[in-house]
């Protein structure tokens, strides 16, 4: 009888999901690529490999069933890693936003005060959302770019840069029902 | 737009927390999936251009969004040194311009100091004695009495008024006979037991003849005639 302690996660990803379902086999070959990825950054967040496993499979199946839905969206889908790692964000932040204490010391370090927390979620959720070129602006403004820079990248003014950035975090906040 | 709607991606504490996380929270060490440095470069470039997909592998890569930044850090300076060294290299290269930008510079100083800021006229003191005058009343004045004579040049006039005017605001004007030329408002004071009132008056601008002082204050009216004459 094999008596070693197999790590959460380690086993692989289940091929069916909760209802039975077959999950692609697309996605299942990525979400095994991504597998040690999504571990590492979903135990560094919650602190508990078997929630983090769940949510895994629960992404993947997701992602699947998006695919299956409408094939259309295997086309508009450009990079199906990315894809699938922001759909495993996604539902580690909904989690997250549901616990109102965060055990691990690790996020509580790195997350140090709500005001972060709810920065972590909605920069997730933008960036899993807008368009390739708000993406951009985005990155730009981080690295400390200033409008006026990133208007003359995009060949629009420094005003339309920032509105157009703005605008789309701000909808991401209602989106997730922080107050403006 | 409200200010609140730009406050996120102005503020520093969030800006500052999304430089760590996109770092630091997306460790990828076989670089699974991650694009060539060559890919990363032309995104620099040429943003629209570039393979949009990448935007989204480097929002969960840590390793190719530090190089991304990298890049966008040296192109950063690079255009700040550009536009700096633009400026330098305007003055430096064409000493021509140069000239032309300090001639310039010196033309409007000398059109400051000249023209448009024309020097003040020196007002002469000069009083006019009009206390002998008495009230119009009615149709009547006093047009027949003595003429004063007043100089064609600035003058800090000290007007004297009749014996028996009031303190207060007068309004004093000259009349040339077919209409008031000039006119100024000043307070009347009780100096050395006379009521009298200052104003300044360039009268070079009017032609020399003879011409009616009128001071009214309320109902109170007194009219003088006067001659401007040549300096």
């Amino acid at each position: 009888m094999d008596m070693t302690t197999r790590e959460p996660g380690s086993e692989g990803i289940n091929p069916v999901d909760r209802l039975g379902r077959k999950i692609n086999p697309e996605v299942l070959r990525v979400a095994e690529q991504l597998r040690k990825r999504l571990f590492s950054y979903g135990e560094k967040m919650l602190g508990d490999a078997a929630v983090v496993a769940n949510l895994l499979e629960e992404s993947g199946a997701a992602v699947s069933r998006i695919l299956q839905r409408n094939p259309e969206t295997s086309t508009a889908i450009r990079d199906l890693q990315a894809y699938l790692f922001r759909v495993f964000i996604r539902k580690i932040n909904r989690l997250l936003r549901q616990q109102p204490q965060l055990s691990n010391w690790e996020v509580a370090s790195f997350i140090d005060y709500r005001e972060s927390m709810e920065g972590k979620v909605v920069l997730d959720e933008f960036l899993g959302n807008c368009d390739p070129v708000t993406r951009q602006m985005l990155y730009r403004r981080i690295e400390g770019f200033s409008w006026k820079e990133i208007g003359k990248f995009y060949r629009v003014s420094a005003h339309a840069a920032e509105a157009r950035c703005s605008q789309a975090v701000q909808r991401v906040r209602r989106k997730l029902g922080y107050r403006d | 737009m409200p200010r609140q709607m730009k406050q996120p991606l102005n503020d520093e504490r969030f800006l500052q927390f999304a430089r760590s996380y996109l770092r630091e929270s997306f460790p990828n060490p076989e670089r699974v999936g991650c694009p060539p440095d060559r890919e990363l470069q032309t995104l620099i470039e040429s943003p629209l251009k570039a393979n949009s997909s990448l935007t989204e592998h480097l929002s969960c890569c840590s390793p190719c969004y530090s190089r991304y930044a990298a890049l966008l850090e040296a192109q950063r300076i690079r255009l700040r040194r550009k536009a700096f060294d633009r400026l330098v290299a305007f003055y430096r290269q064409t000493p021509a311009r140069l000239a032309w930008v300090s001639g310039a510079l010196v033309l409007l100083s000398i059109f400051w100091i000249f023209i448009w800021r024309a020097p003040q006229p020196a007002y002469s003191a000069f009083t006019l004695d009009l206390t002998a005058a008495s009230e119009t009343r009615g149709a009547n004045s006093n047009s027949s009495g003595p003429v004063a004579r007043i100089p064609k040049r600035p003058l800090q006039l000290k007007i004297q008024l009749p014996l028996g005017s009031k303190e207060g605001l007068y309004l004093v004007s000259l009349d040339a006979g077919k209409g008031v030329v000039w006119s100024h408002e000043a307070e009347a004071r009780l100096v050395d037991h006379v009521i009298a009132l200052e104003v300044r008056a360039d009268l070079r601008s009017l032609p020399a003849g003879r011409y009616e002082i009128l001071l009214q204050s309320g109902f109170e009216k007194i009219e003088y005639p006067i001659q401007i004459t040549r300096p």
